[in-house]
């Protein structure tokens, strides 16, 4: 079966009907938080209102000879879309759609020019995940299925909020809170991160796993002198403190503080990246991101790379999507997924599906659908062309 | 769809007889050298080494009665492992969760694991790729993403070199007659060995040279020395696989030639060893013996970040080679075994359904699984009180 097009589409989301009232604003709306950019004060603490922070999902739609389709999803907009539609899309059609590993290799070796980690690598997930949609439903069979899963009868989810109460209402007993504070900041920032940690330890009680995500905040200096601070509140891991680049820091942080994990690699593109952590020691944690580590295929050689070297792989917001439930329930050193809980304390979490035919976390556990592909229920028209110079 | 029963079986292939005008192949004839040729009263032509065993075979057969088989080395003890440890833990699970069943097998095999654990979790593996292909109606190579070539480019193993080249080859790869205790007369016998063979094939031609373990490092780089003239495309596995220093060392100092090991590393963790100690340039796992296609898969991936190509061990001869070869990008040959004699058409002794190359190249079968086509007739249970005691040389 061959490919007759690949593109970047739009995808219209279904609207709740009659939505239910919240109790409150979500911590999303009010955390103050900080990013490698927040160095300079005249940058927002709200990570969606720094440079590229609003940039929309793409999706993309591969259509196979015979009409069959499949979708999968990226982010950070026009970009993205330009290279899916410019650059991927010519190289791809016409080429057998089965052939995920023969793509995957053509993507790879296409962007190696452009950069390959970044607008490339993000660009490449949609259309992975496109691909593997569509191969689920050409053989009549869930993702996962087709992976070798599943290896576990459920997904156990831990939470990402500062809406502790919220979480634990819903059943969570895992959590992992924001970090507050940028390394420019000095002790003031380090005081204040202790604070929090201590009032989130408090609130979780002492026997819960309780993580930090500091999304790349920090330098070796800030990091070392607070997770010496940090060390009595016994954390389960420390996550992303460093920029993606600084492997020989992150290897120096982790032999240093041994008490704590450390955890990485949302901001880590594509399998070079991570087999550099592994053979510099620098982790022991992987946490790709599907939509941008270059899609399901990288994500699976990630997780080889990881077994291969006793790292589990834990996917960056991997329970909120179809696309890393089925990684989840197929990859055997991944004992948990991430849910991130940005959405209104109250509302109940299958109202706050984004994608229809998703499973929602009830009491912390997670399972996906059998559906074929990834068990999206989306029409055809739901799908339409991605606008001329992008949706902003 | 689950598993409904997982059993060692032998397959009674007819013998085919070499017919008129053949003479015995390289395989029957070529003295050559195995770490155990250390002691005299061990055979050195090849098929009577102590290490032969017959292949095992398993048929994994789902609830619906389609069935997958997949073969391993060391059979005689490999089968008891497999019907007695691996059959009742697998059995009643769902077949197209491969990964599942893997990780069972390894954490299983703890005690084990290496070797003869690794050979009999091959062939269940293999036996499960086979019937999840049938189930879905698709060739092993579309489930895993291929292909991602035209067709599968082969070299050939053997020293009947006139004959490979009549066969239409154009990468050869030599045996050798040198054990590591005979010296510089031995050294000087292999040079001969080596310049003849290049002689024959031209200088056009891909020649390799296999030591299947029979060096030390000290020896293995005054071979790579005394070789160089000869422009080795890659010199294979010259020392005993636990030497990763030893690989280390020698990959260091021979830049004039790749070296290429692996087909007696078990594992994926064997692998990464060999890869982080950037010890090897070219990995060669064996399909039967490491632990199956998705081991072999595993390797590949951790080869293919680290820039280091997979060509598998003797797999042009065998279907799940063949499809391996065909799917996977970092992977641009597969070894033809010469095992005929010579003047035997070379796919002789190839099962049926398994494709026979042409020119120097092969395409797996497009049948569903790996397209064995395998009389049921000659799917017999595995002969457990017909296994012999090797029979060795006097000391």
């Amino acid at each position: 079966m061959k490919i007759k097009s690949i593109k970047a589409v739009l995808v219209k989301l279904p609207e709740v009907k009659n939505p239910t009232t919240p109790t409150r604003a979500s911590w999303a709306k009010s955390a103050k938080r900080a990013m490698p950019v927040n160095m300079y004060p005249e940058f927002s603490r709200y990570p969606t209102k720094t440079p590229g922070g609003g940039l929309s999902n793409v999706w993309v739609q591969v259509i196979a000879e015979d009409g069959t389709w499949g979708l999968g999803q990226c982010g950070f907009g026009e970009p993205t879309a330009a290279f899916v539609n410019t650059i991927i899309a010519p190289a791809l059609e016409g080429r057998n759609c089965l052939a995920i590993e023969h793509l995957n290799d053509l993507m790879l070796r296409i962007s190696y020019r452009f950069g390959s980690a970044g607008t490339a690598s993000t660009a490449m997930g949609g259309v992975d995940l496109a691909l593997w949609d569509l191969k689920g439903k050409i053989m009549g069979l869930p993702v996962y299925s087709l992976l070798g899963g599943p290896v576990r009868d459920s997904i156990t989810c831990y939470a990402t909020s500062d809406d502790l109460d919220w979480s634990q209402e819903l059943g969570f007993t895992k959590f992992k809170i924001t970090n507050p504070a940028h390394y420019s900041e000095g002790d003031a920032g380090i005081k204040e991160v202790v604070a929090h940690v201590a009032q989130a330890r408090e609130k979780v009680g002492a026997e819960h796993d309780l993580m930090i995500n500091p999304v790349m905040a920090y330098n070796v200096d800030f990091a070392l002198r607070l997770l010496t601070e940090l060390r009595p509140y016994n954390l389960r891991w420390f996550e992303e403190p460093l920029v993606p680049t600084n492997t020989a820091g992150l290897a120096h942080l982790r032999r240093s503080a041994p008490w704590v994990a450390i955890a990485t690699g949302e901001d880590h593109h594509g399998r070079h990246a991570y087999l550099d952590l592994v053979e510099n020691r620098a982790a022991d944690i992987f946490q790709p991101d599907l939509n941008w580590c270059g899609g399901l295929t990288e994500a699976m050689k990630i997780h080889v790379i990881g077994e291969a070297a006793g790292i589990a792989t834990i996917l960056h917001a991997g329970a909120n999507n179809p696309f890393g439930q089925h990684f989840a329930m197929a990859a055997t050193e991944s004992p948990m997924a991430e849910y991130w809980l940005g959405t209104d304390p109250g509302v109940p979490l299958d109202e706050t599906v984004q994608i229809p035919g998703t499973a929602t976390p009830v009491n912390g556990k997670i399972t996906p659908s059998s559906a074929p592909g990834f068990g999206m229920e989306f029409e055809t028209s739901d799908i339409s062309d991605w606008p001329e110079g992008g949706t902003a | 769809m689950k598993i409904k029963n997982i059993r060692v079986v032998n397959i009674n292939a007819p013998v085919v007889a070499p017919g008129p005008n053949t003479r015995p192949g390289w395989n029957k004839s070529s003295i050559r050298s195995r770490p155990i040729n250390r002691y005299s009263e061990f055979q050195r032509v090849d098929g009577s080494q102590p290490h032969t065993f017959p292949k095992a075979w398993v048929q994994i057969t789902a609830e619906d009665g389609t069935y997958g088989l997949g073969s391993c080395a060391l059979g005689t003890v490999a089968a008891p492992l497999i019907d007695y440890f691996i059959a009742p833990m697998l059995e009643g699970r769902d077949p197209l969760a491969i990964e599942l069943l893997n990780d069972l097998m390894w954490r299983s095999n703890e005690g084990f694991q290496g070797g003869i654990a690794s050979a009999a979790q091959s062939a269940v593996d293999l036996a499960l790729w086979d019937l999840k292909g049938k189930l879905l109606e698709r060739p092993v190579y579309e489930l895993i993403g291929g292909p991602s070539h035209d067709h599968v480019e082969l070299y050939a193993t053997g020293d009947d070199l006139e004959w490979m080249r009549d066969l239409g080859f154009k990468r050869f790869k030599i045996s050798n007659p040198f054990y590591y205790e005979e010296g510089s007369e031995g050294l000087a016998k292999l040079e001969d060995h080596v310049a003849r063979s290049r002689e024959i094939v031209g200088d056009d031609a891909e020649l390799m040279f296999n030591p299947v373990m029979s060096f030390n490092a000290d020896l293995a780089l005054r071979v790579a020395e005394r070789l160089r003239p000869y422009k080795l495309r890659w010199f294979e596995e010259p020392l005993p696989a636990w030497d990763i220093e030893g690989h280390q060392e020698l990959k260091t100092a021979m830049t004039w030639t790749a070296l290429a090991t692996g087909e007696h590393h078990f594992g994926r963790k064997a692998f990464q060893h060999l890869i982080a100690a950037r010890a090897v340039d070219i990995v060669q796992p064996d399909i039967e013996w490491t632990g199956g296609f998705t081991e072999t898969m595993k390797i590949y991936t951790y080869a293919e970040a680290a820039g280091v190509e997979t060509v598998t061990h003797i797999g042009g001869n065998t279907a799940w080679g063949q499809h391996f070869a065909y799917a996977m990008p970092e992977t641009t040959l597969a070894e033809w075994f010469m095992d005929t004699d010579v003047g035997q058409p070379a796919g002789d002794k190839q099962m049926p359904g398994v494709p026979v190359l042409k020119d120097g190249k092969v395409v797996p079968s497009n049948a569903p699984g790996f397209g064995l086509e395998i009389p049921e007739e000659w799917i017999v249970p595995w002969d457990y009180a017909g296994q012999k005691r090797a029979v060795y040389g006097k000391p």
